[in-house]
């Protein structure tokens, strides 16, 4: 049987770390609490199912050095950074880099709480939708060279035009380009894209 | 004629009896017998008278050879040979011998050796009838009166006339008591007049002592002395010349003293070149110790411009402490032969005037160097005063009246002490103790341990006056305390300088703090978040539980206490803010590094933490406490620690280390370093890396180093910057060292005991404030 699905909290600081174990506790959500991104990878249970919430300011792995270190361990879990509001560059990054949500502090709880259910839901959906990541290897094996350079440019972040600039094509083209391959693929939105080509160890 | 009359009568008488035999014979013979009768009556008569005539006579000579015999003097004839022929009574007893024995004897034999040859002449004289004047003789003393004063005989003698062989009548009188008298008189005469010499000479040493010390201006002494000696030596001239060698190409007279008639220009003032007839003089001068006649005074005219001398004396004055000087008397109207008494004066007085020049000499000396020391006291720049041990003044100078603003007598009349700021009073009188006690100066920064003292005084109108008091004890031989120098400046400008500068040094450090503030707001509120969002979330828990599952009370519990203690900890990082912004009152106090160290790294807890700079303190083992203000340190080390922090920036978080160390870095140095793993210091300029305003960081202000520097420098200390060897680089700065008080603070803050206990090699990972 598959595990249940778990809020995994990653969080430096270990009042806040409590304080949220006791939220999703409150309720009834399995929880399990991490003071680093490193205790977290040595966690067997880190694959999921389930989602991350963690801050995006840690000292020595911060938010997105983890999401690089999740993409290459092949966890495709939704991330949701809580980030303070000097730190909104960095999540913009962290959204672009793969993470479905951010909450600025100070935390409203139900608008964790709503982000968490949410993500919990797209993980068991995306799970249901995607399932095995060989299959998503078999429908990537469709795309065609041109699709590819252009997945790997959306994953990587850049805009339509930008990706029209760099490869010298109409931005039609892409939007083209791009709508093939998300159909190919089966995702609906970019996040899945992303979190897809994280699962099958795609590099943007 | 006695006899004779004897024998004629005895003759008369047989005539007449003869005839009366044969009388009758006849008238013839009657009338012979008649006449014979007759004449034998003329013949009684004639005998009778003859007979008074002896008597006379004889009672004459009788009278005669008593004159004679008793006359006062002696009278006496030799012959030619000198032998005594005859000789009366009192010419006897001067001999000392009866008259029969001095017949036929020797005259000379009677008479002292030593003047036998003078009897001799006198006699010789005499057999010649020269007119002579007498003479007189000794007599031979028995050795038994060999020590009686000898009888001394005058003799006037003449040649007896018509006698044959020549006989010469000699009268001796007695002139002993005559001779002693006038020896007597004589000796008084001498007496009297070396009582007058030896006056002459005391006096006029008096008055050249008197000379020497009646006039305060050297040459006016040498001008009173020459003229004693002028007048003394009844000269017309007298002169002082200098110097008195022969190998000098020109000589100076001194000082001069001259009759007001006397002929000639004054020589005083006037170089003389050095020629050969004044070598000449000078030479015979120095060659004797006494005075030496000038056997031809014309001969050197450079000493005789003007008027021609007659006579000169001169002497050398031979001084201790110079060349000798040279005397000179000149008589310009007529020769004189300088008298014994005069060489004898002269040479005095010329010892008493090497003694004069000596000690006028010395006292030039004294009243210059007095003079010196006066005006150095009187006009020094800074006050001077002599103190007692009980702080009185005994001698103040002009500037410290001056600065105190009170007048001599007014300072004279007070102390030290009640001069002082009531505030210094006690400092001021363990400073005096401890120079009277003669304890060496402490090291280590203690401010009373100095050789001088800061304290305000009150002038005379109320105002504080700063003033730096240097004191000096002042010992006699056995060591005891004659009294204190007290050199005491004017430092109220100093002060005021210095007050401006604390002022500024204070803005700084103020604008030094908000800058780090605003550096640090960052880590500040990621800090302060982390308890807010541990409220918010169990707020919100206990919410969600209240909604679900109303009637469990216990978890909200736990909730409500989880709330309170991260409401407690949001408090004490805003504490920890307010430690930054608090006021403090500059003053340099025993700080220990260590804590100060640890309290800076406290402040910036959050930037460490959020950085994950991992911090290591050594402390070395002798480390001295330093002598400064804590908190103004604290903030260097604050400024240093937060560039060490914002040159890892860069720096993957595993690879950012700061160290912090605190050693001895000499006698009486303490040395605090700040080293990093950062950027280092390529591309940084050196020699502008404490300017202000110099920044190579973005958003840099350019105020902490040089603000760093500041207040290093202010405390005597030294700032700078080298390469870490191991990459990056290291700050590093120097305070002076000292003994730590016992007010010591240990710490400036109250803040970061929490650092303080942590193990040295592991960041401080926890905010500001945790409790410990």
């Amino acid at each position: 049987m598959s595990p249940k699905s778990t809020v995994f909290v990653i969080y430096d600081d270990e009042d806040v770390l409590e304080s949220l174990r006791w939220l999703f506790e409150s309720v009834s959500m399995p929880v399990e609490v991490f003071g680093s991104a490193a205790e977290f990878l040595a966690d067997p249970g880190c694959e999921g199912p389930g989602c991350l919430v963690l801050d995006v300011r840690m000292p020595e792995m911060d938010g997105l050095e983890l999401l690089k270190v999740l993409c290459t361990h092949r966890i495709g879990l939704p991330v949701i950074m809580i980030s303070g509001h000097a730190d909104v560059p960095m999540a913009v990054k962290a959204m672009q880099s793969g993470a479905v949500d951010f909450i600025q502090k100070p935390v409203n709880h139900q608008d964790l709480l709503q982000s968490v259910r949410k993500a919990l839901a797209a993980d068991e959906r995306f799970r249901a939708e995607i399932g095995d990541p060989r299959i998503i290897a078999e429908r990537l094996e469709q795309l065609t060279a041109k699709e590819r350079v252009v997945l790997k440019a959306i994953v990587a972040g850049n805009t339509n035009k930008a990706i029209a600039g760099s490869l010298n094509v109409s931005i039609r083209t892409v939007e083209t380009h791009r709508a093939n391959l998300m159909r190919k693929l089966g995702v609906s939105s970019t996040a899945d894209l992303v979190r897809l080509t994280l699962a099958c160890r795609l590099r943007p | 004629m006695a006899r004779f009359d004897q024998a004629s009568d005895a003759q008369l008488t047989r005539l007449l009896s003869e005839l009366e035999r044969t009388g009758n014979e006849s008238d013839e013979l009657t009338r012979l017998v008649h006449e014979l009768q007759v004449h034998q009556i003329e013949l009684e008569q004639q005998n009778r008278e003859l007979l008074a005539v002896r008597a006379v006579l004889e009672e004459s000579r009788e009278r005669y050879a008593d004159l004679y015999d008793f006359a006062p003097v002696g009278y006496l004839s030799i012959d030619g040979a000198g032998r005594i022929q005859g000789i009366n009574l009192t010419g006897a007893k001067l001999l000392g011998q009866s008259r029969d024995r001095l017949i036929g004897r020797a005259f000379g034999t009677y008479i002292a050796p030593d003047d036998r040859m003078l009897l001799k002449a006198h006699i010789a004289d005499a057999l010649r009838s020269k007119a002579s004047n007498g003479c007189e003789l000794r007599l031979r003393t028995n050795k038994a009166e060999i020590c009686a004063e000898p009888t001394t005989l005058r003799l006037e003698s003449a040649l007896e006339s018509a006698s044959t062989p020549a006989r010469i009548r000699i009268i001796v009188s007695d002139i002993t008591e005559r001779k002693q008298a006038e020896h007597e008189r004589r000796q008084r005469d001498i007496a009297a007049a070396a009582a007058e010499s030896r006056h002459r000479l005391i006096s006029g040493l008096d008055r050249l002592s008197a000379a020497a010390t009646a006039a305060f201006d050297p040459h006016a002494v040498l001008i009173d002395l020459l003229r004693v000696v002028q007048d003394l030596l009844r000269a017309d001239r007298a002169w002082l010349l200098h110097p008195c060698d022969p190998d000098a190409t020109e000589v100076r007279i001194l000082a001069e003293s001259a009759l007001p008639d006397c002929p000639g220009e004054p020589l005083f003032d006037r170089s003389i070149p050095m020629d050969d007839p004044l070598r000449g003089l000078i030479g015979s001068a120095l060659k004797v110790s006494g005075p030496v006649q000038d056997l031809d005074p014309k001969a050197s005219p450079g000493l005789g411009a003007g008027f021609a001398p007659r006579s000169r004396l001169i002497i050398a004055v031979r001084t201790e402490g110079d060349r000798p000087y040279l005397l000179g008397l000149h008589l310009c109207r007529a020769e004189r032969a300088w008298s014994e008494e005069d060489l004898t004066l002269v040479r005095a007085l010329a010892g008493r005037l090497a003694d004069i020049l000596d000690t006028l000499a010395v006292r030039r000396a004294l009243t210059e160097s007095e003079e010196r020391f006066r005006a150095t006291f009187e006009q020094a720049a800074v006050g001077i005063c002599h103190l007692d041990q009980q702080g009185r003044f005994l001698r103040v100078n002009r500037k410290l009246c001056d600065i105190l603003g009170y007048t001599q007598e007014e300072l004279l009349a007070r102390t030290c002490r009640g001069l002082a700021h009531p505030e210094d009073h006690d400092g001021l009188m363990r400073y005096i103790a401890r120079i009277g006690a003669g304890t060496s100066y402490a090291h280590d920064g203690d401010p009373e341990g100095g050789p001088s003292l800061e304290l305000r005084h009150i002038g005379k109108s109320g105002q504080t006056i700063w003033c730096n008091l240097t004191m000096a004890a002042v010992r006699d031989s056995s060591g005891s305390l004659r009294y204190f120098i007290g050199v005491i400046e004017d430092i109220s400008a100093r002060k005021l300088l210095e007050e401006r500068e604390s002022r500024h040094r204070q803005a700084l450090f103020r604008v030094g703090r908000i800058n780090t503030m605003g550096e640090i707001s960052n880590a500040i509120a990621h800090e302060i978040t982390q308890p807010l969002m541990g409220i918010s979330t169990y707020a919100g828990g206990a919410l969600e539980r209240l909604d679900s599952a109303p009637g469990e009370i216990e978890p909200l519990r736990l909730a409500l206490r989880q709330i309170s203690r991260l409401a407690a900890r949001a408090g004490r990082i805003i504490e920890g803010i307010r430690d930054f912004s608090r006021q403090h009152d500059s003053a340099p106090r025993p700080i220990d590094l260590e804590a100060i160290s640890r309290a800076a790294l406290g402040m910036i807890g959050p930037e460490i933490t959020t950085n994950a700079v991992k911090v290591e303190i050594r402390i070395g083992a002798d480390a001295p406490f330093a002598s400064a203000d804590p908190v103004e340190i604290e903030q260097v080390l604050i400024n240093l620690l937060m560039n060490a922090i914002d040159a890892m920036r860069e720096v993957p978080p595993a690879e950012r280390y700061l160290f912090v160390t605190v050693d001895r870095a000499g006698p009486h140095q303490v040395r605090v370093a700040v080293g990093d793993r950062g950027v280092g210091l390529d591309g940084t300029d050196p020699s502008r890396l404490f300017d202000a305003f110099y920044t190579t960081k973005e958003g840099g202000t350019g105020i902490g180093l040089s603000m760093s520097r500041t207040i290093v420098e202010y405390y005597a200390g030294r700032i700078w910057a080298e390469p870490n060897p191991g990459g990056g680089a290291v700050f590093a700065f120097t305070l002076p060292s000292r003994l730590p008080g016992n007010s010591t603070e240990r710490s400036p803050t109250t803040s970061p005991a929490s650092l303080v206990d942590r193990p040295l090699d592991s960041p401080p990972d926890a905010a500001i404030g945790d409790p410990k």
